[in-house]
């Protein structure tokens, strides 16, 4: 029983010996972009708060509660970033057929799904107080959630969906890049309780706007941070993957 | 593809969350079909993105004159089902709830988020070296002999 010899023609096969087993280790330069990332989210997060609750002025309608304002609308950008990587990233993948494109749509949906939660969330809770319910079925709101459900359904492709679910939720991560168009000027479209683009139009507080930013600063650091930790957990499972198949190859028995 | 049970627990996870706004928005609905008057502007500069359907008591002094007419009047409430009694008035039982419940909950659940992942990410990277190192150590077994 022998470990199958690489030919030219097939990728080179991952060292077996234990020692790299889970792969090589990241570069010192990734390391350190990836802890400034994290440093950078938490200084800037807890800056964010310290200027969202105590520096920006109280909303003169719905008073306390649109403090929520300052974290549901960075997730919901964040969302959409992940969302517009994803896309592309799947883009590429059908294109090239290249597993880093793969890996990296993955990453970034499963993650656009998360901001995603947090965005649905976070929203009903401040609708809750501001409208008297926590949903309606405002175009905005009814969006998004078709969003996530369809950033979920990518996630279950390609969990359950065996050969062919790349390619398959490649095509539903485009399906939902075409949704955030729909999503961010439904407001101005079909006008519905969904409070307008203030941001986009300018009508913030100055010191309102700033908090947002830090914010918004903040989550893309832990998006960027968060987004690192994934990729490397999709690398280490595809050199599993690989390790798999040169045990098939090799007959290896099942332990 | 193989399936992952971490997949599945986190694909679970995130559709039970899911469906908290929709459990939690039934009971509101038919209400929130004679609250919701689209087209409410808000007070220009002071207005940070909130919703546009503010409080029955701020609506008066915000609004614009010439805003929508208030959804009552556009649209008679439908009758109560047999059974139930009839609220008496838009945002009755919601007027007076405490905001700072569900700030605290909407940071907080941001984190927990956050949190509940990282530790998700953790198991799964932990789990699929622990198979690597198994893998490579029976490869190289098999190799040697």
């Amino acid at each position: 029983m022998t470990v199958p010899e690489q030919t030219a023609d097939t990728p080179a096969a991952p060292p077996v010996t234990p020692s790299a087993g889970a792969g090589p280790a990241p570069s010192p330069v990734k390391q350190i972009l990836f802890f400034g990332a994290v440093a950078a989210a938490m200084l800037l997060l807890t800056y964010g708060v310290y200027l969202s609750f105590f520096v920006a002025p109280t909303e003169m309608v719905m008073g306390f509660v649109q403090k929520i304002f300052y974290f549901h609308v960075p997730a919901a950008w964040i969302m959409f970033l992940a969302v517009f990587i994803g896309a592309g990233a799947s883009i590429s993948f059908l294109a090239t057929k290249s597993d880093r494109a793969d890996r990296l749509a993955h990453s970034c949906i499963e993650l656009g799904a998360l901001f995603g939660i947090m965005v649905l969330v976070t929203g009903p809770l401040w609708g809750y107080k501001a409208w008297g319910t926590p949903w309606v079925w405002d175009v905005r709101l009814t969006s998004s959630l078709l969003l996530e459900l369809v950033l979920l359904a990518y996630l279950l492709v390609r969990a359950f969906a065996g050969p062919g679910a790349r390619s398959l939720a490649a095509g539903l991560a485009i399906f939902g890049v075409v949704q955030i168009p729909l999503i961010y000027y439904s407001v101005d479209i079909w006008r519905g309780t969904h409070p307008p683009r203030l941001v986009a139009e300018g009508g913030l507080h100055a010191d309102m706007r700033t908090a947002l930013y830090v914010c918004f600063f903040g989550f893309a650091f832990l998006f960027s941070a968060l987004l690192a930790a994934r990729l490397s957990v999709g690398r280490a499972a595809a050199r599993l993957d690989e390790l798999h198949l040169l045990a098939e190859e090799a007959d290896l028995p099942e332990p | 593809m193989k399936l992952r049970p971490v997949s599945l627990a986190t694909s679970l996870g995130a559709l039970s969350l899911l469906c908290v706004p929709l459990l939690t928005a039934t009971p509101f609905l038919a209400f929130a079909d004679d609250y919701g008057a689209p087209g409410v502007a808000t007070p220009g500069e002071a207005s940070a993105g909130g919703p546009t359907v503010p409080d029955a008591e701020p609506v008066a002094e915000a609004a614009p004159a010439e805003a929508a007419p208030p959804a009552a009047e556009a649209k008679a409430p439908p009758e109560p089902p047999p059974g139930f009694e009839a609220v008496t008035g838009p945002g009755a039982a919601q007027a007076d709830v405490d905001p700072i419940p569900l700030v605290i909950v909407a940071y907080l659940f941001i984190w927990a988020m956050v949190l509940v992942y990282l530790v998700l990410l953790w198991r799964r990277q932990s789990r699929v070296n622990e198979e690597i190192q198994s893998l490579a150590q029976r490869l190289e077994r098999a190799a040697g002999e």
